[in-house]
């Protein structure tokens, strides 16, 4: 199906997406969840070793996509497991990216609203961002990873500064004793690996790879962006905020930056910024869960994909507006966590296991 | 290719159009704005400023509980106040005082009578009555204070001896007093007779750990404002249970090793004269110690400074004995005062605001799990024992008044 040259990655561009897609909602409210489930200072290390699951599930994603050069997860499934149960798991493929989509749509919506742009309607920045997203999707991969490259960096460097202003309110004792319960890490870690939703990205990116066998180290390399990211979040915020307070607050990233000001340079406070890179990867986040649910939904019925793209509009935004409040938009992302579990941990070893068992392959086309 | 793009082109320019025509959205002009930048609550008492109106069938449906006193900067004259051109002069404030039982109500009630938008990111100081702190549970009061995304968590919170609102006036020209407050709050590293600043963020961290914690106090005089010592918030009630004096603030933050520059003054045996320490480093260590039920700490406090004045003559300290001497009077001193300081916490007060149990919580997870509850009533059967090392490091660029 992708047989046009154009439509290559390198690895690199591959890293950056994977890194790129993960970033997303989560940032602002990790450390909430985390500290919910545990009760201890030790998100952090849970982080950790979510991160290290989510490179154990990413190696199976890619092993199992690298049997199948040059095809997406919505063509080989259908090879492995047949043309019925192949389409079904690609519809719910499709179905998670649209929820993911309109998900990180309507955080985007909340947070502008409450903290940004207080007195504009959140339909008018979440229609503003959906309309932008068209133009990106309809361009195809190639200008998307291309974005993500140039956003990426600015990403880093804006959020790892912000967050080290907030040292001025950081205490070493918040995040004491480090280890002082071993059995909560357990439930963080479910609840951490959650936060890396969206690696099963990689079920369609090895397609695009030109060097499909380098998809391993690209998924790795990715991953590691996230887990710098959000050790980074938890040590910051539970250091500056507390467990206590990180479980009562909505987002608790935010409500750290507000906690303190910076004199004697321009800015005195931060927020802003820390939200402007937020929504870029917000952006990266729903953009790709976008395309990726046109792109099953034309390689499914083997149609051109801008149909599909302009018709998942309105659905996304129908999802978006579906949450009633903020409780309702957590619920969504808890779902959208159980679904990421069946799409990311479960079936793709199965799929793996029938793959290998039913010598399922595609070499390289002679 | 070329088609799709002429498609896009008026869907473009149709974007393009809407952005430019509709304005943006959030603009408030500045100049039309009241900064809110410091608020006071106090309990109401006889006095109800608002209901003036009701006979007119002004007013809302409420108590009158809290008087509430809202701060607006008036930029324009600060600049005013500098020329000293005489005659009327002009606050560069202005305060709105009203009663009522919601402070989210009370703060946009001036929009019925005062012209602009109120304008709340910029509050920086909240002081809260020393009478509506002892009757109302500040995790009530000020929840909208934690909600509202637009109140900043930096915003520094004091409690008031006193009222609240007499605080946030000033005699002082083109004086701004909640600005005053944040000034004087940043003093920190010079005295250890002020406490670390507490701001909405860890005001809210400790309300909800339900821990005990103090908070500066404030008190006004004629105008003038001052800091002084410290109200202590019981974290089981949440409410402010009575206060430390200066000295007593100054002995804990010995004991917690809080704060920077200070003084130990001594007077010492033979002449009965006093000598002065000037503390450059303050360090201390609690190391909480559980045997069987028993809960203890020790605490090891440590100071390094100079011998910056001392009365004695010849006072001569270049001499070894005569130094050990002082040291032992400035040793003597602090143990003195410490000792009263944790004696008005610990059995007083019976609250525990000086993090000891924060260090149990660190060392001993799950004693704490099991103590937690009713920490303060534990920490006031626990058994404090402290080690206090003075070191004079040096006495400056004279040693001695004398020649012997």
């Amino acid at each position: 199906m992708i047989t046009n040259p154009k439509d290559q990655i390198t690895s690199s561009q591959a890293a950056v997406a994977v890194a790129s897609i993960l970033v997303g909602a989560g940032i602002l409210t990790l450390p909430r969840s985390a500290a919910e489930q545990m009760n201890t200072p030790d998100g952090w290390i849970a982080v950790i070793l979510g991160g290290l699951v989510t490179m154990g599930i990413a190696a199976v994603l890619v092993k199992l996509s690298q049997r199948f050069p040059g095809k997406t997860f919505y063509l080989y499934s259908q090879e492995i497991v047949g043309k019925f149960l192949g389409y079904l798991l690609s519809l719910v493929l499709v179905v998670y990216f649209t929820l993911l989509a309109g998900f990180e749509i309507r955080t985007m919506g909340e947070v502008t609203k409450s903290y940004l742009l207080l007195a504009t309607p959140k339909e008018v920045t979440m229609i503003m961002m959906l309309w932008v997203g068209v133009y990106l999707v309809v361009g195809g991969i190639n200008p998307m990873m291309r974005l993500f490259e140039i956003l990426l960096p600015p990403t880093v460097l804006i959020f790892f500064v912000v967050l080290l202003l907030s040292l001025q309110i950081f205490e070493l004792d918040n995040l004491r004793p480090v280890l002082g319960q071993v059995t909560p890490l357990f439930k963080g870690v479910q609840t951490t690996s959650l936060a890396y939703a969206g690696v099963e990205a990689m079920l369609i990116l090895t397609a695009f790879m030109r060097e499909p066998d380098k998809a391993v180290k690209a998924v790795l390399v990715g991953i590691a962006f996230p887990i710098a990211f959000y050790v980074m979040t938890m040590v910051m915020v539970i250091g500056g905020l507390s467990v206590d307070l990180a479980k009562l607050t909505t987002w608790p990233t935010i409500s750290l930056i507000q906690s303190f000001e910076v004199t004697g340079i321009v800015f005195e406070r931060f927020e802003t910024f820390l939200l402007a890179v937020w929504i870029l990867q917000i952006f990266t986040t729903f953009a790709s869960a976008y395309y990726f649910a046109a792109l099953g939904l034309s390689q499914l019925f083997k149609k051109n994909i801008h149909p599909f793209i302009y018709a998942l509009l309105p659905l996304i935004y129908l999802v978006a507006m579906t949450p009633k409040n903020v409780n309702d938009l957590f619920k969504l992302g808890d779902l959208l966590g159980y679904i990421f579990v069946f799409v990311a941990g479960i079936m793709p070893p199965i799929l793996l296991a029938i793959a290998v068992l039913r010598g399922k392959k595609h070499g390289p086309k002679a | 290719m070329d088609r799709r793009h002429s498609r896009m082109r008026p869907l473009i320019v149709a974007l393009v159009l809407l952005l430019v025509t509709t304005g943006c959205w959030d603009l408030k002009e500045v100049e039309e704005l009241r900064f809110t930048v410091g608020e006071g609550l106090d309990r109401a008492e006889e006095e109800t400023p608002g209901d003036e109106w009701a006979a007119e069938g002004g007013g809302y449906k409420k108590r009158n509980l809290i008087l509430f006193t809202q701060q607006l900067a008036l930029p324009e004259f600060i600049a005013a106040a500098g020329k000293q051109n005489g005659g009327q002069q002009q606050k560069p404030y202005q305060n709105i005082v009203l009663t009522g039982d919601s402070t989210f109500q009370m703060a946009s009630e001036p929009s019925l009578g005062h012209q602009g938008g109120t304008f709340g990111q910029h509050l920086k100081v909240l002081v809260i009555g020393e009478a509506l702190a002892r009757t109302v549970n500040l995790q009530q009061l000020l929840n909208e204070y934690f909600r509202s995304p637009t109140v900043r968590r930096s915003v520094l919170v004091f409690i008031a001896r006193g009222r609240a609102k007499d605080t946030l006036e000033t005699q002082e020209p083109g004086e701004i007093p909640s600005f005053r407050l944040v000034d004087i709050a940043d003093n920190e590293k010079e005295t250890t007779r002020l406490l670390p600043p507490m701001n909405l963020g860890k005001v809210n961290s400790k309300l909800a750990a339900e821990s005990s914690f103090l908070l500066q106090s404030i008190a006004s005089k004629a105008g003038i404002v001052k800091f002084i010592g410290a109200a202590v918030i019981k974290g089981k009630t949440k409410k402010l249970i009575g206060f430390l004096s200066e000295e007593e603030l100054e002995g804990l933050n010995w004991l917690t090793g809080q704060g920077g520059g200070g003084a130990i003054k001594a007077v010492y045996e033979e002449q009965r004269q006093p000598a002065v320490y000037m503390i450059d480093k303050l360090n201390s260590h609690i190391h909480p110690r559980v045997e069987g039920n028993r809960i203890s700490f020790d605490v090891g406090i440590e100071f390094e400074g100079r011998l910056i004045e001392d009365w004695a003559i010849p006072g001569n300290a270049f001499e070894s004995k005569h130094l050990k001497k002082v040291e032992k009077a400035f040793h003597d001193e602090v143990r003195k005062r410490v000792d009263r300081s944790l004696n008005k916490i610990q059995h007083e007060y019976q609250a525990d605001v000086a993090g000891f149990g924060n260090q149990l919580r660190i060392r001993y997870p799950e004693v704490w799990e099991k103590v937690k509850k009713d920490w303060d009533k534990e920490f006031s059967r626990a058994r404090i024992k402290y080690t206090v090392t003075i070191q004079i490091r040096d006495f400056g660029t004279q040693g001695s008044k004398l020649k012997e």
